[in-house]
């Protein structure tokens, strides 16, 4: 992989961090780097049938940072698809499993309230900004961000697909869902980390009940203002035929449209925020997938204890002479020579497995003391980004009731002045 | 029968019976005081309605009070349906030349279902109320006997007075309306348009037409606004558990959420509230009204043709054709103008309904947002002095349950603080 432009790798490991606050001041790409998607475009396989179109998005890599010399160019813009993105974010996902990994927005509509699919320009849109999201959130990581196979995502255009493939991340995440699938039953669960797992699992739980019930709500209040269509076409029509009470109702069916008109924009921006709830939720899955992996690290361990009292056992029953099938079925004990011979074959094995053991341990202690670090900052990040989504939320809601209420404050006015 | 054909528009389906205010069955209030408006010397009130069991049937009384200059009237008196079709049938009969307010409308073969549901009672209530109003402001019908003796019989006599069926005065006044019928047969042909009266015919027409969209559509508006606040109640359930789950480290979470809690508390409250269906009375009777007007239009073109046809040229059909003209001209005028004052008052109920139902969901999502931002949660539980409640709220005269009506039954308040 190696060219005469390769970009000078970066010096500083994430080993340093540890604590929180050490999190924060650590260097990220987006400290010298910005990062956007511009715009998305339509393109076929070659044949015509619908199913064959895909949409490509434009990241553009802007170096904000003149002395800055991890990145190739200046400036760079490639396209790339939703699929490629995938390939990225899994990874990433199997190569820092201490990581909460940011989550890619839905890949099918979820929590749709009126018949859209992923071809609709509204969904690409909003598609759009949340591969953005995606990217900025990566880049802004100090563990994630100065991953190799991550800047060539950003940056290089052909031959991606080939050099993330040979990583080899395939077979890993692979393995991974295999040894996932197996339920894990820990001997000495952490408590700690069982709490978190709960705890994403609830705020998983709460923001899809939040997410749906937000969905039927704007469904019956988008049907409620349309509605008002009809009683703004009923009166311009009605004013057609009427003398005196012709003005009011000509006026009153203005505002009526108004209202009908008003309810697009409200349902636009609460689906950006609906979005936002969206990525937390995804998150939420996160957190629990770097609980597994922790449960994961725990097992292997519980796993090598449990080879080396095997061990230990066998090399009692060696000692006393009764290791083979013979003495078990005849109760017969071994000549000495033999005795010997598998008690020092077994105690090599013996030392071995204490290694394994010290090693899975060592694993262990530091993938905690990462995790917990990780885990503290989600924390904050989670509670700042949900409540500023929750206010902008009811800020939304308090607009759009005094729009309704000053058009309909006028539609009564109308009708009283009326002779 | 104009009326008949207005059964159409009062067709309810199921659904119906929990949007509305409805009084209750047994609902026997307190007499609101009967006063007359001004330029008028009657006032009238159609309320409380019973279901009464006698030997032979079942069936719903009204109560019926009434204040008159121009004779004396007892407190009340009870009628039934029956009685307010025969009073329209005998002032048709009376008053053949002007168009009598139609009676509300028979039960369709639906209705016989549910013939005391509390919802169609409560409808025909406010429809009967309507008919004997219009009769009252009526400057022929009402100085009509069969109107006082209506309004004046005791209750144990209006039986003998009012017989339903197969009344001889009935059959007398079915025959003159069959001879008018009649008369116009003879006249093919011939068909005479005054403009005066063709475009009051037109108008008449169209109209209806309005009217009964204007009915339906805020049927549709009181359901929809219906729906809207159970999805709002649901979406406080689930921020209520939400907010409950929120651990020691998502105050900001726990605030937003709490925040919306109330929001869509208040919304819900707002819009839960029932409606009265005073449209559902008064549009159709007001249009079946407008259909009456314009059959006594085409009985006296009939009239008109007829006499200039030629084929009765007596001085009796002229002088017939003049009373009627003159008749229709001044009863539309007056009609007219009150016709639009009971159009404008169903107006001004929903305008004023819907402002005062946006008014209190705004207030909520302001309080809301106070609690989502709040960031000193001490002064939500602090005890305060009624003035000071109002200084919280932006409108005076909601003032005691504006301000912290989410909170006194919070559990875990983040620093114990209790009201």
């Amino acid at each position: 992989m190696s060219k005469d432009n390769t970009p000078v790798k970066s010096p500083k490991s994430p080993k340093a961090i540890k604590t929180v606050e050490d999190f924060e001041n650590q260097d990220t790409l987006l400290k010298h780097v910005d990062i956007t998607i511009v715009e998305s475009e339509k393109r076929a396989n070659g044949t015509l049938h619908v199913r064959d179109h895909y949409t490509v998005y434009l990241v553009d890599l802007k170096v904000t940072d003149p002395d800055y010399k991890l990145v190739q160019s200046k400036i760079s813009t490639i396209w790339r698809r939703y699929t490629e993105f995938e390939q990225i974010h899994d990874y990433l996902q199997v190569t820092y499993p201490h990581v909460v990994i940011p989550p890619l927005p839905e890949k099918r509509v979820l929590y749709a309230w009126r018949k859209s699919d992923t071809t609709d320009p509204e969904f690409v849109e909003r598609r759009r900004a949340g591969l953005e999201n995606f990217l900025l959130r990566v880049a802004s990581h100090p563990r994630l961000c100065f991953d190799d196979q991550f800047i060539n995502f950003l940056q290089e255009e052909h031959g991606w697909r080939e050099t993330i493939t040979d990583s080899g991340y395939l077979l890993q995440a692979e393995n991974k869902i295999k040894s996932l699938s197996v339920s894990i039953r820990l001997k000495k669960p952490d408590p700690e980390v069982e709490s978190f797992k709960n705890y994403g699992k609830q705020l998983e739980t709460n923001l899809g009940n939040f997410l749906y019930t937000r969905s039927k709500i704007i469904e019956k209040n988008y049907a409620l203002c349309k509605l008002h269509a009809n009683y703004g076409k009923l009166f311009s029509e009605w004013s057609v035929i009427e003398k005196e009470m012709g003005d009011g109702l000509q006026k009153a069916g203005h505002y009526f449209d108004s209202i009908a008109d008003s309810i697009d924009s409200v349902a636009e921006d609460e689906e950006q925020l609906a979005d936002q709830l969206k990525e937390y939720l995804f998150y939420a899955g996160a957190l629990q997938q770097l609980c597994s992996n922790h449960e994961a690290l725990q097992r292997n361990l519980e796993q090598a204890q449990d080879t080396l009292n095997n061990r230990l056992a066998e090399r009692t029953r060696a000692a006393a002479g009764k290791s083979g099938i013979m003495s078990r079925l005849f109760g017969t004990t071994d000549p000495d020579i033999v005795r010997d011979q598998t008690t020092r074959a077994l105690d090599a094995k013996i030392q071995a497995d204490n290694e394994a053991i010290e090693k899975a341990k060592l694993d262990l202690e530091e993938f905690t003391k990462k995790v917990m670090v990780e885990i503290d900052h989600f924390q904050k990040q989670k509670d700042k980004d949900l409540h500023e989504s929750l206010v902008n939320f009811i800020t939304l809601q308090v607009k759009a009731a005094k729009r309704n209420l000053q058009a309909w404050t006028q539609i009564k006015e109308c009708l009283q002045n009326m002779p | 029968m104009a009326s008949e054909s207005s059964s159409a528009m009062l067709d309810m389906t199921d659904a119906d019976s929990d949007d509305m205010d409805m009084p209750t069955l047994m609902d026997d209030q307190e007499p609101s005081p009967l006063i007359m408006e001004h330029g008028y010397d009657i006032a009238i009130k159609v309320d409380a309605p019973i279901k009464q069991l006698s030997t032979l049937e079942t069936y719903v009384t009204y109560r019926v009070r009434c204040v008159c200059a121009r004779w004396p009237t007892p407190p009340s008196v009870r009628r039934r349906y029956n009685h307010f079709k025969v009073l329209h049938k005998r002032l048709s009969a009376a008053h053949p030349l002007t168009a009598a307010p139609p009676a509300p409308p028979l039960h369709s073969a639906r209705q016989q279902l549910d013939r005391y549901s509390a919802s169609f009672v409560a409808i025909r209530t406010l429809a009967l109320n309507a008919f004997l109003d219009r009769i009252a402001k009526h400057p022929i019908l009402t100085h009509s006997e069969d109107f006082r003796l209506f309004l004046t019989t005791p209750d144990e006599e209006i039986d003998k007075v009012f017989r339903s069926e197969n009344n001889a005065l009935n059959l007398w006044g079915l025959g003159s309306a069959l001879a008018y019928g009649g008369d116009g047969r003879h006249s093919n042909g011939v068909r005479v348009k005054d403009p005066e009266f063709s475009s009051a015919v037109d108008y008449l027409n169209a109209l209806q037409d309005k009217l009964a969209t204007l009915c339906d559509l805020t049927t549709k508006l009181y359901r929809g606004t219906a729906a809207l606040a159970a999805e709002y109640s649901s979406m406080q359930r689930v921020c209520d558990v939400w907010s409950t789950q929120c651990g020691a480290r998502c105050g900001g979470t726990q605030r937003g959420v709490r925040g919306v809690s109330a929001g869509a508390g208040a919304a819900g409250q707002a819009a839960g509230g029932r409606p009265s269906p005073s449209h559902r009375a008064v549009l159709p009777l007001l249009a079946a009204y407008a259909a009456a007007q314009a059959d006594k239009i085409r009985q006296r073109d009939r009239m008109h043709a007829e006499y200039v046809s030629g084929t009765d040229t007596s001085d009796d059909l002229q002088n017939r054709v003049e009373e009627a003209t003159e008749a229709l001209r001044s009863e539309l005028w007056s009609w007219t103008a009150k016709t639009h004052q009971d159009i404008k008052g169903v107006l001004a109920y929903i305008a004023t309904r819907q402002v005062s139902v946006l008014a209190q969901s705004l207030q909520g999502w302001e309080q809301a947002l106070r609690v989502a931002t709040d960031t000193s949660v001490h002064h939500l539980f602090q005890t305060v002095s009624k003035n000071g409640v109002r200084n919280l709220s932006p409108t005076t005269s909601a003032a005691p349950h504006a301000s912290p009506q989410a909170d006194p039954l919070r559990p875990d308040s983040p620093d114990g603080t209790d009201t």
